[in-house]
């Protein structure tokens, strides 16, 4: 059912919203995919248990961890082994891993575990089955792992410094869903209500692998210790998410998801329309904000990154955030469309990262009004990729016109604006960027500029009379097609389309991969290059046997009066 | 051997740009071959086959010569993919007429997904009639009044797309899983493999952007 509540503001400008240096400033909100899931599982009670913990003093045996809904049972299959030093790597091309994972739908059979430990280890060299719903690995911190294990053994915990410096013992380095290696279809799962928001597998798999990787830490630590040892204070392994290395496998998805795309940001930019037109706070309203706002302060403070651009980008949001405290302590939040006098205030007075930050912060005391918007972020429209065969040429001249006007005047033939491309390697099919003068690769370029190619098919227009079809324009003009589907969904999702270009010189792909990890609802983003960024996932988030307990939704701010303050 | 029907979707879709065909036209019948496959009919080994073909042919030897009258191609076979995609988009322009011809068609059993597409976007039950074979579908399930070995037919002198009324009895279900054969699939992979840009040492440090290291 879809809640229709009356907006005086409106939702934001695509061409505002959709470039790349804003998209490259999401931050994680209620709308988040991991906010999304524990909510569900507080709100449904879900149950938490490990049926299964075989696991050696080297470190190496399995595990079973189940979630249990009001309806079925997941579990988490989990195989821990000795990695030598020498090959642990992140990047997609390693073929062993610390732990390999997969997320089981339903409880495993001894069979299932028998097969599953055949395939599960080799990860993109191994099968599932549609019993299996993600496939994925994760390496120990080499910084962390060990000072958090001898520290226990100790009988001691481990330091807090160190954990605030790295945020995780393991790190993800791929979680595969949507049916690879032959796993579950998403579709084969779509009216499931706990899979129905985007990415719901997934972030189920990464919260049972942080309990998981405690778990781990702590029995190696028994193991070790014996008798001295000492379990992990709560607070401590609260701090520590599961890292997770992003690079550019992961950017063309956006683009590769137009629809998809646009219901994310839709949602967001919906949310923060409702919140902007209200025309009054309560004090509790307020003081959930300025909260907030204290711990994402906080959380600023202890974001760490080596990267220029990034140290660049921290410097100004914590002072922008320090303008943003200081004005709020003596404005006037109560009347007169708060909200709205705020965030104009911001687009005035802050940078870009500083006002996507506020507008999470402003969803904050909406949860009423924001979190119903999850259920529109999937896309299950399948008819939006069928093309409107019918449609006029003029017509499609005039979507063209309006959607991509901004890129009409770029010169495509400079070779600047043509400085890049987009191939995939054949080494491990993952999609790559290559220099298109300085690379023989012009003949595998994906069509992931699309920008450039709406251009293209704006001018082959010129030379049909605007009365013929687009069914007429593409039998003759096949190479146009891709770029007439997209015009179509661009016509009827406004931000289906990034508003940049996709190939310039100075693309930086981190952005495609910090709003998608933004929706995600990660963290602490730190870009490593210009194209992979390590974030932190579930940082701060209650445990499993915390959620009942804790039930609070606000989860990613650090407490005010916590380890961390 | 099974896949995942996203699997048989993406294979498909690089193994068709693999052999030249545009982009646009490789998403579509990736598309159609994964919904085929889905009824568990001739599906990923015809598409296999039809590529094969591309691959010696131009492109626009091999479809529809025009939108207007019976539909063939100027080489004499019309493709099933070009020609789907062509009817996919008429699904409107067809509305009020009773019946489209196509001309030698190869491996019309490609063809159903499209003009199952224009079922569901017509809301009514469309029919494609070869040889001595009707199939019948509504968008979501099809009725086949024939055995499985004719439905993989490698060329039909005459296909017959037209509207039909549905029928008394429930029809085939779509599954969650399709199956190719290892030589089939071996042979998209090849196409596939096309699509790739071979590595080097320059593009596995530049490329990905590592560099630095991860180990930390």
């Amino acid at each position: 059912m879809t809640t229709h509540v009356q907006t005086q503001i409106p939702r934001r400008d695509p061409a505002q919203v959709m470039r790349l240096a804003r998209l490259g400033s999401f931050h994680q909100s209620r709308l988040s995919f991991m906010r999304i899931l524990t909510r569900r599982m507080v709100q449904e009670n879900w149950s938490f248990s490990t049926p299964v913990f075989e696991i050696d003093a080297q470190g190496v045996g399995h595990a079973v961890l189940c979630a249990q809904t009001p309806t079925r049972v997941y579990a988490l299959v989990a195989f821990a082994h000795d990695l030598p030093a020498e090959k642990r790597s992140d990047r997609v091309i390693a073929d062993a891993w610390d732990c390999t994972f997969t997320l089981f739908d339903g409880m495993p059979s001894g069979a299932d575990i028998a097969r599953l430990r055949q395939n599960i280890p080799l990860q993109e060299a191994g099968r599932v089955t549609e019993k299996e719903l993600s496939v994925s690995r994760a390496n120990r911190s080499v910084r962390l792992w060990e000072h958090v294990v001898s520290r226990l053994a100790e009988g001691r915990q481990p330091d807090v410094q160190e954990i605030k410096d790295v945020g995780y013992l393991m790190r993800t380095t791929a979680v595969y869903g949507s049916g690879k290696l032959g796993a579950a279809d998403r579709e084969l799962l779509a009216d499931r209500p706990e899979f129905v928001a985007p990415f719901q597998v997934e972030m189920l798999s990464v919260y049972l692998t942080r309990a998981f990787v405690r778990d781990l830490a702590q029995h190696l630590a028994n193991l070790r210790g014996g008798a001295r040892a000492t379990c992990l204070a709560p607070d401590i392994a609260r701090l520590l998410g599961v890292g997770n290395s992003t690079g550019l496998g992961m950017a063309p998805f956006l683009l590769n998801h137009p629809k998809l795309f646009n219901n994310w940001i839709a949602a967001r930019e919906e949310a923060l329309a409702r919140v902007r037109s209200l025309p009054a706070a309560t004090a509790a309203e307020v003081a959930v904000f300025r909260d907030v706002l204290a711990r994402a302060i906080i959380s600023a403070d202890c974001w760490q990154s080596a990267h220029p651009i990034q140290v660049e980008k921290l410097a100004v949001l914590r002072a922008d955030l320090d303008r943003l405290k200081a004005h709020v302590a003596s404005a006037d939040l109560s009347n007169d469309q708060p909200w709205q006098r705020l965030f104009t205030w911001a687009e005035q007075t802050l940078g870009v990262e500083a006002q996507e930050c506020l507008a999470s912060l402003m969803f904050e005391p909406y949860g009423a009004l924001v979190d119903p918007l999850a259920a529109q972020m999937s896309d299950t429209d399948a008819a939006d990729f069928y093309i409107e065969g019918t449609m006029r040429l003029d017509a499609l001249r005039a979507v063209l016109d309006r959607c991509y006007g901004w890129a009409m005047d770029l010169d495509w033939e400079a070779a600047p604006n043509v400085a890049r491309l987009w191939y995939v390697s054949e080494e491990k099919l993952e999609p790559r960027l290559g220099e298109r003068f300085a690379e023989p690769l012009a003949d595998y370029e994906q069509p992931l500029a699309p920008a450039r190619d709406a251009v293209r098919l704006r001018k082959a227009l010129d030379a049909w009379d605007a009365n013929e079809t687009v069914a007429a324009f593409l039998l003759k003009h096949p190479e146009h097609r891709h770029s007439v589907r997209r015009a179509q969904i661009v016509a009827r999702a406004p931000y289906a389309e990034i508003r940049d270009n996709t190939i310039a010189f100075d693309l930086l792909p981190i952005d495609m991969l910090r709003c998608k990890l933004s929706f995600f609802g990660a963290t602490h983003f730190d870009p490593r290059s210009d194209r992979w960024v390590r974030v932190c996932l579930f940082g701060n988030a209650p445990y499993p046997e915390e959620l009942a307990r804790m039930r609070a939704d606000d989860w990613p701010y650090p407490p005010a009066n916590g380890v961390l303050a | 051997m099974t896949y995942s029907l996203n699997e048989i979707e993406a294979l498909c879709k690089r193994a068709a740009r693999g052999v030249g065909l545009s982009w646009g036209i490789a998403e579509d019948a990736a598309k159609a071959v994964r919904w085929l496959a889905s009824f568990d009919l001739p599906s990923v080994a015809p598409f296999a086959q039809v590529l094969a073909l591309h691959d010696d042919m131009r492109d626009a030897d091999f479809a529809p010569m025009s939108l207007t009258g019976p539909w063939s191609a100027s080489a004499g076979r019309l493709c099933p993919l070009l020609s789907g995609a062509a009817l996919s988009d008429c699904a409107q322009l067809r509305e009020g007429e009773t019946a489209l011809v196509l001309s030698h068609v190869v491996y019309p059993v490609l063809l159903l997904p499209f003009a199952a597409q224009v079922a569901t976007r017509l809301q009514q039950v469309v029919m494609l009639s070869w040889d001595d074979l009707a199939v019948m579908s509504d968008g979501q399930q099809i009725w086949l009044m024939d055995s499985k070995d004719q439905c993989g037919a490698e060329i039909a002198e005459t296909v017959t797309f037209s509207h039909a009324e549905r029928p008394a009895s429930s029809g085939r279900k779509p599954q969650v899983r399709g199956s190719a054969s290892a030589a089939v699939w071996a042979q998209l992979n090849d196409f596939a493999h096309r699509t790739y840009a071979p590595a080097t040492e320059q593009s596995r440090l530049l490329g990905a952007g590592a560099g630095n290291s991860d180990n930390d």
